[in-house]
């Protein structure tokens, strides 16, 4: 019984460490799993996409971010990377994991930013923010590629331009996107975030 | 850049001219006097208004030296002011936020060199996003090498495209063109500026051999401080693979530890500040290459 009580608590102390050590979802892992209702009150669950083989793009998304704005309305950047693929089973997700009062937050002020941006992919709001800290979403935007396996291939930044104004020559979802579409490996897996920090409450 | 002037209640610029005009021909004594005295309190208050919410980031422009000489540098003091609040990001390793750039556009012949950043302070948002930013005030340093045939007594301009993201509850990009006219002359007449001799005084040098023991154990590397004093270690972009830098990045010791990539962890790249018991602060540029894993060093 003392041996049991003892691994128990070296267990739990070992999951303690793990996540206290800040593990990121690296390329190779399984994404978490999750269940979030767009600004329409549509559920949206990862599981279920990936159940019909479908693969996963999540971009954390704040409307007021100068960096969305960038890719939503100076350029149509991820608009135009998902439709560029929409008929390939491919599903884009926008998450919104800002808390209430800050900034970007709010059912109103994101139904009106899906038609001021033109979107042509939901917004799921996450105002507890647990999707987006368990993911470690850091910036808007912060972007994942899902394969229909619920493996991550792709953990990063939408361009290598971290500018707030200028565009990347190199669109490094859409990379990845073909990569994987054509049953290809994605050869950069993994690129720094850029954009604003994801607004969390505490 | 606009300039606002706090006018006497009641000024309006038509019925100045009228007056100026009017006077000049009956009392030109007493409009001088006036003229000047309006002039005087009008500049006094001409300056550009601070920065504020609604614009949080100023930026000015200045040099060491009041002349350049052919075939020797120039520095310029890019400042940029912000508003209560107001932040803006350093060239380290961050989660998030833009560093400000500056694009210099040169005469033929002029060269620049790159920026150089005075320490950040580290900041920690909800989410465990680590940034590293300046309140209240940034001075970046550039040295602009003046070619050794340009003319003695022209005046040459430089222009720079400055970009930043300024950032409170929310963030706001900004743009400005600044420009500076430099005169040329055979040598200095004077000493460097208070501005550029205050900013370079702040700047990090070179960590000194043996200050803060720097040394590998295993996957860690560790700075060993002196009593009372705190440590940061703020790394920049090709520093090597941290495990958790928000932990290990901040105390009196830092034992930084390292994923191993591949055969090898590091290299250590970035600053380290020490902050006194007194709070003054000193800045060192810690580049330390990549460690090669021996079997029995990985997991120290």
């Amino acid at each position: 019984m003392r041996l049991m009580r003892l691994v128990l608590v070296g267990a739990l102390l070992a999951a303690l460490f793990a996540g206290w050590a800040g593990a990121t979802i690296s390329p190779g892992e399984k994404a978490p799993d999750f269940k979030l209702r767009d600004t329409s009150g549509q559920e949206h669950h990862l599981q279920v996409y990936l159940d019909a083989g479908q693969t996963v793009v999540l971009e954390w998304f704040n409307p007021d971010c100068p960096f969305i704005k960038k890719h939503h309305l100076n350029a149509r950047t991820m608009n135009e990377t998902f439709a560029a693929v929409q008929d390939q089973d491919v599903v884009w997700l926008a998450i919104n994991s800002s808390a209430a009062g800050r900034q970007g937050a709010g059912l109103e002020r994101n139904q009106k930013a899906l038609v001021e941006y033109e979107m042509n992919f939901p917004v799921l709001m996450d105002e507890p923010g647990t999707v987006g800290r368990a993911y470690e979403a850091k910036t808007s935007p912060h972007m994942f590629v899902i394969n229909s396996e619920g493996i991550v291939v792709y953990n990063g930044a939408i361009d290598d331009n971290r500018s707030p104004s200028k565009l990347g020559q190199m669109n490094y979802v859409q990379a990845a996107l073909k990569a994987i579409l054509s049953g290809g490996k994605v050869t950069k897996n993994s690129t720094l975030p850029y954009g604003c920090s994801v607004k969390y409450g505490k | 850049m606009a300039c606002f002037c706090l006018l006497p209640i009641g000024w309006r610029p038509r019925a100045t001219q009228s007056m100026v005009g009017g006077m000049k021909n009956t009392a030109p004594i007493l409009c001088g006097l006036s003229v000047a005295l309006f002039l005087n309190l009008a500049l006094a208050g001409c300056s550009a208004p601070g920065p504020n919410d609604d614009n949080p980031v100023l930026i000015t422009v200045s040099t060491d030296y009041a002349e350049g000489v052919p075939g020797e540098s120039i520095t310029l003091v890019w400042r940029f002011s912000m508003a209560e609040n107001w932040h803006l990001y350093a060239t380290n390793r961050n989660d998030s936020g833009f560093a400000p750039t500056v694009d210099l556009e040169l005469p033929a012949g002029w060269t620049a060199g790159g920026l150089h950043w005075p320490p950040a302070v580290r900041y920690l948002s909800e989410g465990d996003i680590l940034d590293h930013v300046y309140h209240e005030e940034l001075v970046l340093l550039q040295k602009v090498g003046v070619p050794a045939n340009a003319p003695l007594g022209s005046v040459v301009a430089l222009t720079g495209q400055v970009e930043w993201l300024a950032c409170k509850t929310s963030c706001v990009p900004g743009k400005d063109t600044v420009s500076i006219k430099i005169p040329l002359a055979e040598h200095h007449d004077g000493p460097p500026s208070a501005a550029s001799t205050a900013a370079l005084a702040k700047m990090p040098v070179p960590l000194p051999a043996g200050l803060l023991n720097p040394h590998w154990e295993g996957q860690k590397f560790h700075f060993e401080g002196t009593d009372g004093a705190v440590l940061s270690f703020m790394p920049t972009v090709d520093c090597g693979k941290l495990v958790n830098v928000i932990r290990d990045g901040h105390g009196p010791h830092l034992a930084l530890r390292f994923e191993a990539e591949g055969e090898t962890v590091g290299p250590v790249r970035g600053l380290v500040t020490i902050k006194e018991k007194g709070g003054s602060i000193r800045a060192f540029v810690a580049d330390f290459p990549a460690r090669l894993l021996s079997p029995d060093s990985a997991g120290g």
